[in-house]
C-alpha cells in the first residue's frame, strides 16, 4: 500500500508540474497560409529597413496573401515568398529550400569589376611579382587568405589583396602583413569581389589604418516587434596597437561585389580623407544579419539592423565610388582600375 | 550593480541557512550523530526540449545522455551538502520539420547546503557556480550557436522516508530565487539584448559574442523567470539510486517572446566510496 502511495505520489507530481510543454506554445501549422503568414510576419517585424526600402508589408501581405491557397505546390508557395524577399531589395535578405536559394539580385546591371587571370597574369602572379606573398589557409590550401606585398610595376606601392573575410587571421599574420607596407609611400588594398564574412576581421583590418579613435557613424538595431523598436549603437574605430599600421595615402578598389563585411571596412574608412575608393559601385549590404527557420524547414535570412555613417548617409544600397573606373575585360594585360590607383598614388 | 546584489544576497542566504537550528537539539547531541561522506557518479538518459519564441514557435525536442560526478556529506539529523559536475548532451530535432539538428551540451557545476527540518524534510539552497546551456544548430549561420549562462541561486526542500529495509525514497525541489544570466541572443540578432538596449556594439571587442567574461549579464529573480529542478530518487541499502530528474527554464527577455527549456532524465548514481565517521 505504502508502495503505491509512493508511485502515485510520483505520478501526481510528474503529471502536474512536469512537462515544460505547459509553458511552451504549439507548433506552428505548415499549411501553405500559415507559412507565408510566419514568413510576412517574421519580415514586419525583425526587418529593419522597411522604412528606407520603402516597403509596405501589410499591403504586401494582404495582396499576396489573397493567392495563398492549399493547392499551391510547395514551388510556388515559394515563389509567392521570394516576391517579398525581393521586394525588400537587400542582399543579405533571403529565402531558402533543399535546393533552392533566393535573394535579391544586387548585382544585376553591373559589369565586372575584376578579372583574375588578367591581375595574375600581369601584376600579383607568383611567376612575374617575387614580392608578392601569396598567404594560404593552413586548413584549405586552395583557399587564399591575402596577397600581399609589391607588384613589379612599383616598388613604393603596396599591394593587399582580401578576397574575404571569413578566414581567421592571427594577429602576427596581420602585422606581417602591415608591416611590408612601412616604408610605402602608398598602399592599394584590393576588396573587389569581397562579398563580406566577418566584421570583426574587416574591421581588425581597419584599425591598422588610422592612427587615433574614429567615429564611424550609428548602427540600428531592431529590439523588438513594434515598428519603431530600435536601439542605436554609435560606432567607433580605435587604431591597432601596432607600430605598423599604415597612415598615408590609400586606394581602395571597389566593385558591385564588396558587399556586407567589406562595406563595414569601407564605412570605418569613409571619413579619412587619405583615404579614396576607385572602380565601381558597391554592393551595400550594411546591416547585421540574422537567420532562422520556417515552420516548415525553409531557412530565411533578415537584416535586422542599418547603417548609417556620421554624414547620415545609409550605407545599404551601396556607395559610388571616389573615381569611377570600368574595365575593359577585352585587353588582356591591363586592369584599368588597378592602373588608375598606381596613376593616382605615382602623381 | 546588479551583480553585488546578487551576492551580497547570496552571502547572507548561506549565513541563514548555517545558523538555522531547527530542530532544537544541542550542538552536543547533534555531534554523536555519524557523518556519512559519499563520492558518487551518476549516468543516465535524457530528454531535452527548447522553444525561442523570438525566432519561431516550433519545439524542438530529442534524445541524449548525462553524466554527474559529485561528492556529498551529511551529518545525520543535523545537515547535508553536495558539489557536482553534471554534463548533459542531447541531440535535438524540429517537431515540424527535419532540416538541421541542434545539438545541446549542458556542462553545470553547483554547490548545495541543506538543514535538517525534521526526520522527512531538510531546507535549504544550492548555487549553480558554473552553468552554460549551448546549442549547436546545423543549416544556420550567424543564429548557429545559442547559449545561455547563468548562476541561480535556488531555494532547496529535500523530502526523504525509507520504504523498507533496504529502500528509501527521497524527492527534492530546487526553485531558482535570484540570479544573473546572459542570453546570446536579442530579439532579432545573435547579439545579447542588455549589450544592443545599452547601445554598445563594438566589432572591435573580440569576446563580443561570448558569455563570458560577466559583460552584460542581467539580474533575474522568481518574478521574472522560472527556473527548477525535481528529483525523485529510489535509493537501495547505502551504494545504489535510481532517480527521475525533471528541469525547467521559462523566461522573456522580450515581453511575449519567452525562451522555454527542459529536461527530463533517468540517471542511476553509485556511491564509489564512501567514508561513515
Amino acid at each position: 500500500m505504502q508502495r503505491i502511495t509512493y508511485l502515485l505520489l510520483i505520478v501526481v507530481t510528474i503529471g502536474l508540474f512536469s512537462c515544460e510543454k505547459i509553458v511552451m506554445k504549439p507548433n506552428p501549422g505548415t499549411s501553405n497560409l500559415e507559412i507565408f503568414n510566419e514568413y510576412s510576419k517574421l519580415v514586419k517585424e525583425k526587418f529593419a529597413m522597411l522604412e528606407f526600402k520603402g516597403v509596405d508589408i501589410d499591403k504586401l501581405q494582404d495582396s499576396i496573401g489573397q493567392t495563398i491557397t492549399d493547392g499551391l505546390t510547395e514551388d510556388q508557395l515559394f515563389e509567392k515568398l521570394a516576391i517579398i524577399t525581393n521586394k525588400l531589395k537587400d542582399g543579405h535578405s533571403s529565402i531558402a529550400k533543399e535546393d533552392t536559394l533566393f535573394y535579391y539580385a544586387f548585382y544585376e546591371g553591373y559589369p565586372p569589376g575584376i578579372d583574375r587571370e588578367i591581375l595574375v597574369n600581369n601584376y600579383i602572379g607568383e611567376e612575374i611579382a617575387p614580392d608578392i606573398t601569396w598567404l594560404k589557409d593552413e586548413e584549405d590550401e586552395d583557399m587564399t587568405k591575402a596577397i600581399y606585398g609589391h607588384m613589379p610595376q612599383s616598388a613604393d606601392i603596396g599591394y593587399l589583396r582580401v578576397g574575404s573575410w571569413m578566414s581567421t587571421f592571427t594577429n602576427d599574420e596581420v602585422e606581417k602583413i602591415f608591416s611590408t607596407f612601412k616604408n610605402d609611400k602608398g598602399l592599394i588594398i584590393d576588396i573587389r569581389d569581397n562579398g563580406g564574412g566577418d566584421p570583426m576581421l574587416s574591421t581588425k583590418f581597419a584599425s591598422y589604418l588610422i592612427d587615433k579613435e574614429i567615429t564611424i557613424g550609428s548602427e540600428r538595431f531592431k529590439t523588438g516587434p513594434a515598428k519603431n523598436d530600435f536601439i542605436e549603437s554609435t560606432l567607433y574605430l580605435s587604431p591597432a596597437d601596432s607600430e605598423n599600421r599604415f597612415t598615408k595615402e590609400i586606394m581602395v578598389l571597389t566593385d558591385i561585389w564588396c558587399f556586407s563585411a567589406t562595406t563595414t571596412f569601407m564605412y570605418s574608412l569613409e571619413t579619412l580623407d587619405y583615404v579614396t575608393f576607385v572602380g565601381q559601385k558597391t554592393g551595400g549590404g550594411a546591416g547585421s544579419v540574422a537567420d532562422g527557420f520556417l515552420a516548415n524547414g525553409w531557412t530565411w535570412d533578415l537584416s535586422v539592423s542599418e547603417f548609417i555613417d556620421i554624414n547620415g548617409n545609409h550605407w545599404d544600397n551601396g556607395r559610388e565610388p571616389d573615381i569611377p573606373v570600368v574595365l575593359d575585360t577585352t585587353i588582356t594585360d591591363k586592369d584599368e582600375v588597378l592602373e588608375r590607383a598606381l596613376l593616382e598614388l605615382n602623381n | 550593480m546588479d551583480r553585488k546584489i546578487f551576492l551580497i544576497f547570496l552571502f547572507f542566504s548561506f549565513q541563514i541557512i548555517a545558523l538555522a537550528k531547527p530542530d532544537g537539539k544541542t550542538e552536543t547531541e547533534k555531534n554523536q550523530k555519524g557523518v556519512l561522506r559519499n563520492w558518487f557518479v551518476e549516468a543516465g538518459g535524457v530528454y531535452s526540449s527548447f522553444q525561442d519564441i523570438k525566432f519561431s514557435d516550433v519545439q524542438y525536442t530529442g534524445p541524449g545522455a548525462v553524466l554527474k560526478l559529485g561528492l556529498n556529506r551529511e551529518k545525520e539529523n543535523v545537515y547535508f551538502w553536495e558539489a557536482a559536475f553534471s554534463f548533459r548532451y542531447s541531440s535535438e530535432n524540429a517537431s515540424t520539420h527535419d532540416n538541421g539538428k541542434t545539438t545541446v551540451i549542458y556542462p553545470n557545476i553547483y554547490f548545495k547546503y541543506l538543514r535538517v527540518l525534521n526526520d522527512h524534510f531538510l531546507i535549504g539552497g544550492r548555487v549553480d557556480l558554473f552553468d552554460l546551456n549551448m546549442r549547436v544548430i546545423t543549416a544556420l549561420q550567424n543564429n548557429g550557436t545559442y547559449y545561455m549562462a547563468s548562476n541561480f541561486l535556488y531555494g532547496s526542500v529535500i523530502y526523504k522516508r525509507p520504504i523498507n529495509s533496504n529502500w528509501n525514497f527521497s524527492a527534492s525541489l530546487d526553485l531558482a530565487l535570484i540570479g544573473l544570466s546572459k542570453e546570446s541572443t536579442s530579439f532579432a540578432m545573435n547579439y545579447n539584448q542588455t549589450r544592443i538596449e545599452k547601445g554598445e556594439v563594438d566589432y572591435q571587442e573580440e569576446a563580443m559574442g561570448e558569455p563570458y567574461p560577466y559583460k552584460f549579464w542581467e539580474f533575474s529573480h522568481i518574478g521574472n523567470r522560472l527556473n527548477l529542478i525535481t528529483e525523485f530518487y529510489f535509493h537501495y541499502k547505502t551504494r545504489l539510486s535510481a532517480g527521475y530528474k525533471w528541469e525547467m527554464g521559462h523566461w522573456a527577455t522580450i515581453p511575449s517572446y519567452p525562451t522555454t527549456i527542459g529536461a527530463h532524465s533517468i540517471v542511476f548514481r553509485y556511491n564509489f566510496a564512501q567514508k561513515l565517521k
